[in-house]
């Protein structure tokens, strides 16, 4: 039984994923060309904040936004784009907003690493994202 | 000019009190209590919802849990115990899978006789102690979002006490560290958003303690502390009619009209002189002997029962039964009381949980088990592998509880969602009235199993009634109030109550021009009796034409 507490105490620690330095400088970054699942990456991977473990989607795509969120909004992941993602190199500038998350800054600026018919994929030095197509 | 706005404003100010002071009339609500702590998980989470209990209430010990005490002083707050206290985690996923129809109460256990000085001082570094710990633990797993009522005690006057006469009770620290405490709840309730209603207590055996210090100092807090709502009893009685002579000296001799909440309830004191009186002819007419004892007796059935071969429920209660010692239908007589004197929530034990009950009983053992609803230790399981229940009292659990004119209320941020109960007379009309007097919402039931509200404020309190079709006399009430807008992004739920499934959209922005719910793009309505599809949509559309789709897959 104190094995499986200890167990449920380290949960919180690792859905929360604390912003590392390791992260933070872009050391050992991760392609995000290589994930698959619409969602946030932590640079380096280890944190991860995506569809098939959030159950919850939000999109506008005149707003240009798009939110994972668990089913009480405990936790959440709110992006708005300040333009359409259409082309590979585009720079956007992201407005994140989020909690029970600690891995992301609040505005960052990302470059669009890839696009097929129904994902794109955005890549920065704080966080690497796929969403949908808009 | 000026006497005449501050006429206006005080009776204005007088409306708003009579309105506060009237809340939870005719709204009697029966629960299910984990009694000592929320350290055994609560687990019966699918027989909770068989038994239609609308509130669960767990306790917890601050001191023995969260507090660093030397010498017998408190000297520092354990922040990393409370952080990663798993109970607290099950007890708010407890309340997750239960959903909104069930409300949660905690009590705080803080037993003052564990220290040298008793109750703290007011502005003392062991009573911030306290404080420090109580907030940490309200905003761990974000336990404060999830019960709807904080009880900031359990029985002071048996835990506070320095002699056992409960005449030189610590009374005025203890009046002194409740006001204290309400106020900071009531500061963090505003800094944070929290919305549960804070209540005084548990006063334990009220008509007999009439010396108690204790019990007139919690009341007055209570009677004068604008931040609480309420008052908690106990009653575990030593005779039928004490659950009376307690609620009777609470509401006519100390005046409390504020709201009477009873947490615990039992008639233990009465069964313990009897645990070893032998079982007499009725032992040997059902194949024990007339000398086997009545904790033999138990022990001898929770072993019958751990074997897949439990005695029938008959047999149980005809053994108790025959007793003239017995207060027969005892549960439903104090239910009786909490009716008459407006009791809020009714929190009687639950279950005896297997393995966590005394393993084996003894001529000294306290009957505390023969008050729970349910008890497999004794009876086993159903077919369905719920626990069989206690036959002495289940009867009248189901009287009580089918008589009520409500099985579920949900109050959702813009809407009520109102299941009636058998005890509702559905020819009636729904009526809710805003804070200033008007009636916002008037419709007929019109037969129907349930009402729901639309268009209401978030954050709001109404008074609901269904009154009588013909003269409009009040049938049934309760204030309500819709929970607060909690977040900036739109949030879609679904839950089940009383065999329908109620579909909300929470946090809706201001700029929101209409919305659509859908189950595999076909639309349907906030209620709905299942939901037949994999995945769910909301389409939010806002005023500048812009449309959020928010999707789900449900899951059964």
């Amino acid at each position: 039984m104190r094995v499986i507490y200890a167990l449920l105490s380290c949960l919180p620690a690792f859905a929360s994923c604390a912003e590392t330095e390791y992260a933070e400088n872009g050391i050992g970054k991760k392609n995000i060309t290589g994930y698959t699942d619409v969602g946030f990456y932590s640079p380096d991977g280890v944190c991860v904040f995506t569809e098939p473990e959030q159950i919850q989607t939000a999109i506008n795509p005149k707003r240009l936004t798009y939110r994972l969120q668990n089913s009480d909004q405990s936790k959440y992941i709110h992006a708005k784009f300040t333009e359409k993602p259409v082309a590979i190199g585009q720079k956007i500038k992201a407005e994140l907003s989020f909690q029970g998350v600690s891995f992301l800054k609040e505005g960052v600026e990302m470059e669009v690493a890839r696009i097929d018919g129904e994902k794109v994929w955005l890549s920065s030095d704080n966080v690497d994202v796929i969403i949908p197509v808009f | 000019m000026k006497k005449n706005m501050y006429m206006k404003v005080k009776a204005f100010l007088m409306f708003v009190l009579l309105f506060l002071c009237s809340i939870g009339t005719k709204a009697q609500e029966l629960g299910a209590n984990y009694n000592e702590n929320i350290d055994y998980p609560i687990t019966e989470i699918e027989m909770l919802k068989k038994s239609k209990v609308t509130w669960v209430r767990g306790f917890v010990n601050i001191p023995n849990l969260f507090l660093q005490n030397e010498n017998r002083k408190i000297t520092g707050v354990k922040e990393s115990a409370i952080k990663t206290h798993i109970p607290t985690l099950k007890f708010i996923q407890a309340k997750k899978a239960l959903g909104d129809r069930v409300k949660f109460i905690l009590s705080l256990k803080i037993p003052f006789e564990l220290y040298a000085d008793t109750v703290p001082k007011v502005g003392s570094e062991e009573m911030e102690y306290i404080f420090r710990a109580t907030e940490a633990l309200l905003q761990t797993y974000q336990m404060a979002q999830h019960i709807d009522i904080l009880v900031m005690g359990n029985e002071p006057e048996w835990e506070n006490v320095v002699d056992a006469d409960f005449i030189h009770a610590d009374a005025a620290d203890y009046r002194a560290f409740l006001n204290e405490f309400a106020n900071r709840l009531a500061a963090w309730k505003q800094a944070n958003g929290w919305t549960f209603d804070i209540y005084a207590g548990a006063l334990n055996r009220v008509s007999e303690l009439t010396n108690s210090k204790t019990a007139p100092a919690v009341v007055s807090v209570v009677n004068s502390n604008p931040n609480v709502a309420g008052l908690d009893l106990h009653v575990h009685a030593l005779n039928v009619s004490q659950a009376e002579n307690d609620f009777k000296i609470i509401r006519n001799q100390y005046g409390v009209t504020k709201k009477l909440i009873c947490t615990e309830f039992s008639m233990v004191r009465a069964l313990n002189p009897h645990v070893a009186d032998a079982l007499g002819a009725w032992g040997t007419q059902n194949g024990y002997t007339s000398v086997m004892k009545i904790y033999e007796y138990l022990n001898r059935i929770a072993e019958k029962a751990s074997a897949g071969t439990p005695v029938s429920a008959e047999e149980f209660k005809s053994l108790f039964e025959s007793y003239s010692w017995y207060p027969k239908n005892w549960y439903r007589r104090f239910y009786a009381v909490f009716k008459k004197y407006d009791t809020y929530a009714i929190t009687g034990r639950f279950s005896v949980v297997p393995g966590g009950a005394r393993a084996v009983y003894t001529a000294t053992t306290e009957m505390w088990e023969l008050g729970g609803i349910y008890f497999s230790r004794y009876l086993g399981l159903d077919a369905d592998g719920f626990y069989n229940p206690n036959p002495l009292l289940y009867p009248d659990f189901l009287e009580a509880r089918d008589g009520l004119a409500v099985s579920s209320l949900i109050e959702g941020q813009r809407e009520l969602f109102i299941s009636w109960g058998n005890g509702a007379d559905k020819t009636g009309v729904l009526s809710v009235t805003a804070k200033d007097g008007a009636e916002v919402v008037r419709q007929p039931l019109n037969s129907e199993d349930y009402t729901l509200v639309e268009n209401l404020a978030p954050g709001t309190s109404y008074r609901v009634a269904l009154l009588k079709s013909s003269d409009n006399s009040v049938l049934w009430e309760a204030d309500v109030k819709t929970k607060p807008v909690a977040g900036e992004f739109p949030l879609l739920k679904y839950q089940q109550v009383d065999g329908y499934t109620l579909v909300q959209l929470l946090n809706l922005p201001a700029d929101v021009a209409s919305c659509k719910l859908k189950v595999d793009g076909q639309e349907i309505d906030i209620v709905n009796k299942t939901l037949n599809g994999q995945v769910l949509t909301a389409e939010v559309t806002y005023e500048d034409g812009s449309v959020e789709t928010l999707s789900t897959t449900i899951r059964k």
